[in-house]
């Protein structure tokens, strides 16, 4: 019993990162409403552009990679990356992905090297000319990663993003090894518009009119605290989250939720755990939590909320929309 | 170790242990209550517990979030830790005694991997049977506890008609070392259930409610009752089998008795909030060491101590980082660990 107690530790920390690649059904998501594949003669038009290859670029953990021709058979180890290159209109150049990689159809459609513990020897089979890695996954691919180098094969590591800045500087990076620098800038922008819009109505709630949102990742009370993306959203978008006192990822006690009383509830974890609402609704001692008393519970899809990536602005409004409806609705 | 088993049974009165560990459980339960994320009054207690019990118009002197705080969630959690605790601290002081290995747990027999290994199937499948809604896991964990169990005692059987202590322990460790790998096997292929797999195997009492307390309690009384009628047994057998026989005690069905009522204390226990260590090897060992090894007085302080101890560890484990909580077999550990290393070297410095 006791032996993989502390591989479990590990694999557990581990696994708090993996809650950014969340994997949905795909049936269920929505045509993205703002930020769109760019069309063929877009595309054409930055190939045409005379990029500046070979080009040298230093990535999220320092190493200087110089790519001596334009990349043409990409491989994405993370969704968020994935969905980045077909926003940025480097889509027929991707040859592999994640199994995480469930966004757009097209991603779909090709090959999976694998999990963030990718396969390397189907990797390499494929012969890529770069591959995109990520911060996040280096815990479990760290090695593989050195193996690819030895390989030969440029590895370019996205780095993390925990802010806005941070979304946009992982766009900027992946736009910009593929050659599509104008595009990454173009979505940038598209999506600072669409933030600040969301902003602009949600600053029309006073600061005592704000809600407290409890956000539950799982159905054994974790959430998001101090330091996380997700907490930066929150307070975004004029929301207080009720674990703003706990720094990262943590566990919650039930008591501490229903002293904390929030107005809204909103789970992640719909797509793997059947009807977290109703669940909710059941747990003896909730009653008199507000959010349940006024049935202001919310299941949101998190992929487009956790993955710092062309989607967010979508995941952001989306969850604006839930908790203040009165100042979207005009 | 060795002459802990083997002392003299002193015959002197045992009141004062008893005075002691009651009054401690009885603290711990009281404190439990009242402390938490809101400190509540040992007044507003008592009148919510009457109140929901006998007399209701007490209820409208406290506010109705107290109410539910103290009925549908310390009181159920304070009383399941204690049940829990006990379960454990019997079992392994009666596993300890009857396999005559100071080294034994409730886990020894492999009965925890097969409950463990049923809740995890639930989590990983995400099983919800219609009828049993959040009550799946822990029956089915139960269930498969219970399959252990019979496979256990079966295939010891088949090695050896007479049961012999080797061999069940042979046994239940290549049981829980299977049983064990499937576990693994599932969590290498999770996804995202990874985390409520892994909270649930560290153990937790917390966000399980009334049911899950009455669940065990009949599981509790019968295997308690079992173990406390067979204490002069145990005794006899902790002297070996032939002097057992010399005594005249039923070897065969005593034996399986035994067995029986730690499993379906271990099983339970597991069902219902994981596997949680250190309990149950440290609390029997604590008890032997301040007040022998007699098992008709070792059992009862045993159960006694052991649910005093979850519920100071589970109160620790909600409030030490609140609201964060630590998993409460983290805070066993850490507890459990130096005051059992400070006993041992105390009793047994020469």
């Amino acid at each position: 019993m006791k032996k993989w107690m502390l591989l479990l530790l590990s694999i557990f920390f581990a696994a708090n990162l993996l809650v950014g690649c969340t994997s949905s059904d795909v049936a269920k998501q929505e045509e993205p409403a703002e930020v769109e594949v760019k069309t063929e003669t877009e595309v054409d038009d930055a190939v045409d552009k005379v990029e500046e290859y070979p080009l040298t670029i230093t990535d999220a953990i320092g190493n200087e990679v110089t790519l001596a021709t334009k990349p043409m058979k990409i491989v994405s180890l993370m969704p968020s990356v994935t969905e980045t290159l077909f926003a940025v209109g480097a889509g027929d150049m991707v040859i592999a992905r994640s199994d995480w990689c469930n966004y757009p159809q097209e991603a779909l459609e090709l090959p999976s090297v694998g999990q963030m513990d990718f396969d390397l020897e189907i990797l390499l089979s494929l012969q890529p000319d770069l591959v995109l890695a990520h911060e996040g996954g280096l815990y479990s691919a760290g090695d593989k990663l050195d193996q690819v180098r030895e390989a030969g094969i440029p590895v370019v590591v996205v780095p993390n993003s925990e802010s806005f800045e941070g979304v946009y500087e992982a766009i900027n990076l992946v736009a910009l090894v593929t050659g599509n620098a104008e595009n990454g800038e173009a979505i940038i922008s598209d999506l600072q518009g669409a933030f600040a819009s969301v902003i602009e109505k949600v600053s029309k709630i006073s600061a005592d009119e704000r809600l407290t949102v409890w956000i539950e990742i799982d159905p054994t009370l974790w959430t998001t605290g101090k330091g996380t993306f997700m907490h930066e959203i929150l307070e975004t978008i004029n929301v207080i989250n009720g674990a703003h006192e706990t720094e990262g990822w943590g566990q919650f006690n039930e008591e501490d939720i229903i002293v904390m009383n929030p107005d809204v509830i909103v789970t992640t974890y719909g797509y793997y755990v059947e009807n977290p609402k109703e669940q909710i609704m059941e747990r003896a001692g909730w009653t008199s939590v507000t959010a349940v008393e006024k049935e202001q519970i919310f299941d949101v899809n998190s992929d487009t909320l956790s993955r710092p990536g062309p989607r967010l602005a979508e995941g952001v409004e989306e969850l604006a929309k839930l908790i203040y409806p009165e100042v979207f609705n005009n | 170790m060795q002459n802990s088993f083997t002392q003299k049974f002193s015959t002197t009165n045992k009141v004062v242990p008893y005075i002691i560990v009651i009054s401690l459980l009885l603290f711990s339960l009281l404190i439990g209550i009242s402390i938490g994320s809101v400190s509540i009054p040992i007044s507003n207690i008592i009148m919510v517990i009457i109140g929901k019990v006998v007399y209701a118009p007490l209820l409208d002197h406290v506010e109705p979030m107290l109410i539910n705080i103290i009925w549908n969630i310390r009181l159920p959690r304070v009383l399941l830790a204690m049940f829990v605790g006990s379960s454990l601290a019997l079992a392994g002081a009666a596993f300890q005694g009857f396999l005559k290995n100071p080294l034994a747990d409730p886990y020894t027999l492999g009965v925890s991997s097969g409950a463990a290994l049923g809740a995890v199937i639930v989590l990983f499948f995400g099983i919800t049977i219609p009828f049993l809604g959040k009550m799946t896991l822990p029956i089915f964990s139960i269930l498969l506890g219970f399959l252990t169990l019979l496979l256990v005692i079966s295939f010891a059987k088949l090695i050896n008609r007479h049961m012999a202590v080797e061999t069940i322990i042979l046994t239940g460790i290549i049981f829980s070392s299977f049983l064990g790998s499937l576990i693994s096997l599932m969590i290498a292929l999770t996804g995202e259930e990874l985390r409520q797999i892994i909270g649930w195997l560290m153990g937790s009492v917390s966000m399980r409610g009334w049911e899950y307390v009455k669940l065990q309690i009949p599981f509790f009384i019968l295997g308690t009752l079992m173990l406390l009628f067979n204490c002069r047994e145990l005794n006899a057998l902790s002297f070996g089998e032939e002097t057992a026989k010399h005594l005249g005690v039923n070897i065969q069905t005593r034996k399986l008795l035994i067995l029986l009522g730690a499993a379906l204390l271990t099983g339970s226990a597991v069902a219902v909030s994981g596997t949680i260590g250190f309990v149950g090897l440290v609390i029997p060992h604590l008890v032997r060491l301040l007040w022998g090894a007699d098992h008709k007085h070792l059992l009862p302080l045993a159960t006694i101590c052991g649910g005093a101890f979850l519920i100071l560890a589970d109160l620790l484990a909600r409030t030490v980082i609140s609201p964060t909580e630590i998993p409460i077999g983290v805070i066993t550990a850490l507890i459990g660990g130096p005051v059992f290393g400070i006993i041992l070297f105390k009793a047994r410095r020469v």
